[in-house]
């Protein structure tokens, strides 16, 4: 048996359970003051638009890639040489072009070159907690997932080495542009917390 | 248990400054835009540094800037 089923299991029960505990617990929004006048909305900051383009090429990386899984198996992307190029090229592409726009932006406003303030600064430090939650899920999705599908066989193809330490990068750096884009939203919705 | 509040008044004194819009504000308080809104819409709270950024910007004291509040619940 494939470990899609479980990995598919375990990480819609996370949701479902992590959007109703939200939901519970969301305190109230803050009211704006009425002698304002009209509120326009909050234009996105450079650090913003930049983790929703990062976001952006996480996505189409891994739906490339669970396009290729699914239609080929893992086993055979990784034994042949053309398709576990294709593979690597677009995980470690993926990547570098992630690191290019987002972490090259805080990179060049270390010299000056782009604006992170201070409130850009306060949200970045709360976002390896969405991280760490992501990368932890990840992990425990592969390690049942493959107990189980493998269960009762000779063991786990070494292979799926390769597909974990992948999709654990792929994962973290989009819980990065997740947390980045929570913690704006959080801040214009409920204000500083 | 008491709440403290932090209350601002940068909107009236960027009017009161030749109508200094948000981004002027912005760009001589060293943050962006976005934060200037932010601020004004009592949504975050600044560091000392900014705050004292923006006071000298307006070249008034902090106090004309920024209020804090201590409200009972």
């Amino acid at each position: 048996m494939t470990p899609w089923p479980f990995i598919a299991v375990i990480l819609g029960i996370t949701f479902i359970a992590m959007l109703v505990i939200g939901l519970r617990f969301l305190p109230k929004p803050v009211a704006d003051d009425h002698d304002m006048g009209p509120i326009e909305k909050t234009p996105m900051t450079p650090l913003q638009k930049r983790a929703w383009i990062g976001l952006g090429v996480g996505l189409i990386v891994c739906i490339a890639l669970i396009y290729l899984f699914t239609t080929y198996g893992i086993m055979t992307v990784m034994e042949t040489d053309r398709l576990r190029h294709i593979y690597t090229g677009f995980w470690i592409g993926g990547l570098l072009l992630y690191v290019f726009i987002v972490v090259g932006h805080l990179a060049k406003a270390e010299f000056g070159k782009s604006i992170v303030d201070e409130r850009d600064r306060r949200i970045l430090s709360r976002a390896p907690v969405v991280q760490r939650i992501a990368v932890l899920l990840a992990v425990v999705a592969w390690s049942v997932a493959l107990t189980e599908s493998f269960r009762g066989t000779d063991g786990i193809p070494t292979d799926y080495m390769y597909v974990i330490v992948a999709s654990a990068f792929i994962v973290d750096l989009m819980a990065f542009s997740v947390g980045i884009l929570l913690g704006y939203w959080w801040m214009e919705r409920y204000g500083q917390g | 248990m008491a709440k403290a509040e932090i209350r601002n008044q940068i909107r009236r004194l960027r009017f009161d400054h030749n109508e200094m819009t948000q981004q002027e504000l912005a760009d001589r308080a060293g943050c962006t835009r976005q934060t200037i809104i932010l601020l004004e819409r009592r949504r975050y709270v600044p560091s000392l540094a900014l705050a004292f950024e923006i006071a000298r910007t307006f070249s008034v004291p902090i106090e004309e800037v920024f209020q804090y509040d201590e409200n009972q619940d």
